[in-house]
């Protein structure tokens, strides 16, 4: 019975509906959360590889070079990186899988609420 | 460059370089019950025994001779070289408005070097990091902004160099320097989510002291580690990782894995189990992993409970051919069902002779209730 209760919790897990919005939209959580697993790669915006001359892993270089760079423009939704994570008229970022709907909706938060460091 | 050129740079990244691991599918269905038994490193991957070359032409591929250059020249007992040579071809679309993409790419080259004197061995592996490091400069948004290239330097890379201790095959071991730490099933593809999303996806090897114990059925790992400042670690962490793995009957192995990983605004606890069982009639191999995470965050807020696992059958028809079907899935968050990621995945991987292996894969990726991103990847792949 216990066992039977083990496995049921641990197929109801993943199930859990919270809302997304209930996380934290700041760029401290964002970048430890969403960017670095997905975005600051060895072979991508690393401090080896630094694709497109854009370094992620660092969180202070990465929201520098993110605002001096324009790919988000505090409080304006429609920052370049808003469309490069929905591929809408750029190529998507992350290339190999998109990040779900509901991190890009975070960094579209964030990004409104004047992407504060 | 034009933006398709990038996208197609940018795929070319992600994929490129894969490790110089073997399958884990190789062990119960060779007959080899350790993956020790024909690596050189205590917990598999990289650089082949004597009897892991014998196995590569006797049990894995249609023939052939395993050992260096085909048995061209025999090297001295304190020498060995290895290495991998990986083409790749893919297509993929991840929902770009532009459509699925499609490129050609060299995706390892690997030269491996090992010197040994007694119980002491010196392993060192140095390659070139994939072609691609095209995403160039982009300035498009604020052409004001100063932006520079990655050094030519960036592209030598090494994946493993550490200095070893073991004294025998099987009972005490310890190493120290660059690897990666043991756990869980050790897969090849580092895009796997156990892999990518555990702190062990490609060129994430850290600078460890670790050490272990190889039973005849039993085998320990302990590691202490800390992150690589200069090839690209995503996750900057110090901590320790161990392994335990047990082979419970002829057919069946079972095995354990925890790591703690601390870095400078999270902290990472993951634990989890792994097995592999081997139905000999059926040809059939199933393996299984999954694993916990309790991620801390700094400040407290948005801490949150993960969970990876991966699971599949392999199917082997005939030697030299192995298939197979894997399920994976990531939770990000497990209070937040709209960030959970699932994979299906199918693959075929021919050896006509030693040496050589002809692998095509392919995956579905289904993130969250709204995104797709489908793969197709062949690889020609040379083990020296």
């Amino acid at each position: 019975m216990r066992l039977q209760s083990l496995l049921l919790a641990f197929i109801l897990l993943p199930s859990c509906t919270g809302d997304p919005e209930d996380r934290p939209a700041t760029w401290s959580y964002l970048h430890a959360a969403v960017i670095v697993p997905n975005c600051a790669t060895s072979s991508c915006h690393s401090a080896l590889a630094e694709t497109a001359g854009l370094r992620l892993d660092d969180p202070d270089l990465a929201y520098d070079q993110l605002l001096a760079r324009d790919f988000v423009v505090p409080g304006d939704p429609s920052s370049t990186l808003m469309s490069l994570l929905a591929g809408d008229e750029r190529r998507r970022m992350p290339p190999d899988a998109p990040l779900p709907a509901a991190d890009i909706e975070l960094v579209r938060l964030w990004i409104e609420a004047g992407a504060p460091e | 460059m034009s933006g398709r050129c990038y996208l197609i740079a940018f795929v070319v990244l992600v994929v490129a370089t894969g490790r110089a691991d073997a399958y884990p599918h190789f062990q119960l269905t060779t007959g080899s019950s350790q993956c020790s038994q024909c690596h050189v490193g205590p917990a598999g991957g990289g650089l082949l025994t004597p009897w892991g070359q014998d196995e590569f032409g006797d049990t894995i591929a249609s023939g052939g001779d395993g050992s260096f250059l085909h048995g061209a020249i025999t090297m001295p007992k304190w020498l060995q070289i290895g290495g991998n040579i990986r083409l790749a071809a893919l297509t993929n679309d991840v929902g770009s408005s532009d459509g699925a993409e499609i490129a050609v790419f060299p995706m390892q080259l690997d030269l491996t070097l090992r010197v040994a004197s007694g119980a002491w061995s010196v392993v060192g592996t140095v390659g070139v990091r994939g072609r691609v490091r095209s995403g160039a400069p982009d300035t498009m948004n604020n052409p004001a902004s100063e932006v520079s290239s990655p050094s030519l330097a960036s592209y030598v890379i090494s994946r493993e160099h550490y200095v070893m201790w073991r004294p025998e095959q099987t009972g005490a071991y310890a190493r120290a320097g660059r690897y990666a730490a043991p756990y869980g099933l050790r897969l090849a593809d580092h895009t796997a989510y156990v892999r990518r999303y555990l702190g062990f996806n490609l060129l994430e090897e850290t600078y460890n002291l670790g050490g272990g114990w190889i039973g005849e059925d039993w085998e320990v790992h302990a590691t202490a580690f800390a992150y690589d400042p200069l090839q690209g670690a995503a996750r900057k962490d110090f901590g320790g990782a161990a392994m335990f793995e047990k082979q419970a009957t002829a057919k069946l192995i079972v095995g354990a894995s925890g790591r703690a990983g601390i870095a400078s605004n999270n902290t990472r606890l993951q634990a989890g189990v792994h097995g592999k069982l081997w139905l000999e009639d059926a040809k059939l191999l199933f393996q299984t992993e999954v694993h916990g995470v309790r991620e801390m965050f700094e400040g407290g807020e948005g801490n949150r409970w993960q969970l990876a696992a991966y699971s599949g059958p392999v199917f082997v028809p005939i030697q030299g051919i192995y298939t197979g079907v894997g399920y994976q899935a990531f939770a990000q968050d497990l209070k937040v069902r709209s960030v959970t990621r699932h994979s299906g995945d199918a693959w075929i991987s021919y050896f006509p002779r030693a040496h050589f292996e002809v692998m095509l894969s392919a995956r579905a990726q289904w993130v969250g209730p709204a995104e797709r991103a489908y793969l197709g990847l062949l690889q020609l792949h040379y083990a020296l």
